[in-house]
């Protein structure tokens, strides 16, 4: 069990392009959790107002990245 | 009288950014606020530890390669203090435990993301050290909402 756990740290995993977009919603999350956690007053306020600027900052991304698409597809 | 309690509170700011870069979370428990670090502990631990699940710890946290990113993530502390000894253990003519280029720019982005999270984190402990300040900061409406 313990050899299971140290192992997937020495051991590289092998991601796709897909894996590596998906990715991004933890690392928004995590983000996301630590600003609301500084920034709210109570902490029964965090799980929602978390979430909420996850989505925010994910949907800002791909609205960011369709644009920049379609500009490369305009320019093109 | 006043330059005793003056050095008193300086010296609970030092411990309590200290404690914030060596452990993140740490500080918000010294300061009284035990709820709030343990969530930030976790969320830093596990976000740099994914990290390194996805990149594997032997490369990555490399300071030779990829100096700025080992400066945001020696901002973590201990994590990447114990992240750095246990990658050094290797053999350098090893080539066991190397990552593909792609995962590790998505492990050095989580490592390094945790270390920067974790500067905010330094600052919020610092400042709750006056908690004062830190209630009117929190009461404060943010952008896009309502004043009370």
């Amino acid at each position: 069990m313990i050899g299971m756990m140290i192992g997937s740290f020495t051991t590289p995993v092998t991601l796709e392009g897909w894996q590596r977009l998906l990715l991004l919603v933890p690392l928004c999350l995590a983000i996301s959790i630590v600003y609301k956690t500084i920034r709210c007053e109570r902490l029964a306020d965090v799980p929602v107002a978390s979430a909420l600027l996850c989505v925010t900052i994910v949907c800002g991304m791909c609205g960011v990245g369709v644009g920049v698409w379609l500009l490369y597809l305009i320019l093109a | 009288m006043t330059v005793r309690r003056n050095e008193a509170s300086l010296a609970r700011i030092a411990i309590a950014g200290f404690l914030s870069w060596i452990v993140p979370g740490l500080g918000h428990v010294y300061v009284g606020e035990r709820k709030r670090g343990i969530v930030l502990l976790v969320v830093v631990a596990l976000t740099f530890w994914f990290g390194v699940a996805i990149g594997g710890v032997r490369s990555t946290v490399e300071p030779k390669q990829r100096r700025a990113w080992f400066m945001a993530q020696v901002c973590a502390g201990s994590h990447a203090l114990v992240a750095l000894a246990w990658g050094s253990s290797w053999p350098e003519d090893s080539a066991e435990g190397i990552a593909g280029y792609k995962e590790l720019d998505v492990a050095v982005i989580f490592t390094g993301v945790a270390g920067l999270l974790n500067i905010l984190i330094i600052l919020d402990a610092l400042a709750s050290c006056d908690p004062d300040y830190v209630r009117a900061e929190r009461k404060r409406p943010q952008r896009g909402e309502e004043p009370s």
